[in-house]
């Protein structure tokens, strides 16, 4: 690793998505939303979405392509070919759907969590995208990075539970 | 996007419900609690958990459902010390470890739970004097956890169909303990829409 590489950390926020090559760091904090990341090692390429909601239901977009799982995968496997990824290396591992509030409020009463895990399930699916890591569902929110200079995938919760993916 | 004119009376109503909370909360609390509006602002959705001092901030939420006329999610979040301090006014056990599940005992969340209800009622109350609609606070919710996890659940339904929410953002303060915390009302598009027009008198 050259002395000057760039280690820097880069928030993905909700509905964001973006790159990043090794050695950087992409980094979110999940509730019901599911962190989703797609690499190729040989190219030392990364992305990530933070996914919010499970369908658009037609709507577009808008100005967060991470908003909705369906749009969200294709936006990302789009994006990483275009900087030089090959498909075939793609490998996906994802966090989050957590069912936080049981009876607060109306979205949670149908578990959104669940239903966004199943949805990047399926988008990963279509594209043929094995997903290697997996850290999905409970009742606590998490804290995701992707650290590019170990491809470790590091997964905390404020219950002090660590797991590296 | 909504005009200055909405924010100005928006900004007008929000005072007018911390007012309520400041003379309720003194009451509730035993205490001279000052609740001020901080800022009332229309805000991109993925900023909003950023503005509780980083999305990994562990905070304690109470989260209730507004329904009626108006309709959305509100939130009272405190960070945990913070919380911590209000609870030991309210005379229930205050613990200093770490964060953990079961940081508060249940009759400390419920001591939250009703701090919240005061708060809430007093702002939704503000607002329905205001535009003579009913905004109706369901009971709060506790729930202990990251900054931007809580937020972002409150934030799903309004996702669903815009990018952009309304944020009433404030702070209070208990004379003895100077503790703050952040009210945040985020009306449902079509809720935003009514109270523009409510407020404007179109």
């Amino acid at each position: 690793m050259p002395n000057n590489a760039d280690f820097s950390v880069i928030k993905v926020l909700i509905g964001q998505v973006h790159l990043a090559r090794a050695p950087k760091v992409l980094q979110a904090v999940l509730g019901s939303c599911i962190g989703v990341s797609i690499y190729d090692q040989s190219q030392g390429l990364a992305g990530m979405a933070h996914v919010l909601l499970p369908s658009s239901g037609g709507r577009p977009e808008g100005a967060l392509p991470g908003k909705y799982a369906d749009k969200a995968i294709p936006c990302l496997y789009e994006a990483m070919l275009k900087y030089g990824a090959s498909a075939r290396n793609l490998k996906a591992k994802i966090a989050g759907g957590s069912r936080m509030f049981k009876t607060a409020i109306k979205s949670e009463s149908t578990d959104v969590g669940g239903m966004n895990i199943d949805s990047v399930k399926d988008a990963l699916k279509i594209h043929g995208i094995p997903v290697v890591g997996s850290d999905v569902g409970g009742t606590l929110g998490r804290k995701v990075e992707f650290r590019l200079s170990t491809w470790e995938f590091v997964v905390e919760d404020f219950a002090n539970r660590r797991l590296i993916l | 996007m909504l005009s200055t004119q909405v924010i100005s009376e928006l900004e007008i109503v929000a005072r007018r419900g911390a007012e309520n909370a400041s003379e309720a909360l003194s009451i509730f609390l035993r205490e001279r609690t000052q609740v001020s509006v901080r800022t009332v602002s229309v805000e991109p959705l993925e900023e909003i958990p950023e503005q509780f001092g980083g999305g990994d901030n562990l905070v304690v939420g109470l989260l209730s459902r507004v329904v009626g006329d108006v309709e959305g999610n509100s939130m009272l979040l405190f960070g945990r010390d913070d919380a911590l301090k209000l609870v030991a006014i309210l005379g229930g056990k205050r613990k200093n470890g770490n964060g953990n599940v079961e940081g508060f005992g249940e009759l400390e969340r419920s001591m939250l739970e009703e701090t919240a209800n005061v708060t809430i009622t007093s702002f939704m109350n503000s607002l329905t004097s205001h535009l003579g609609e009913r905004c109706i606070p369901n009971a709060p919710v506790y729930l202990l956890d990251l900054a931007g996890a809580i937020v972002s659940v409150a934030l799903m339904e309004i996702a669903e169909a815009a990018d952009r929410a309304l944020v009433i953002s404030t702070t209070f303060s208990c004379k003895e303990e100077n503790l703050s915390a952040i009210f945040i009302f985020l009306p449902s598009p079509e809720s935003l829409a009514a109270l523009e027009e409510g407020l404007t008198g179109a």
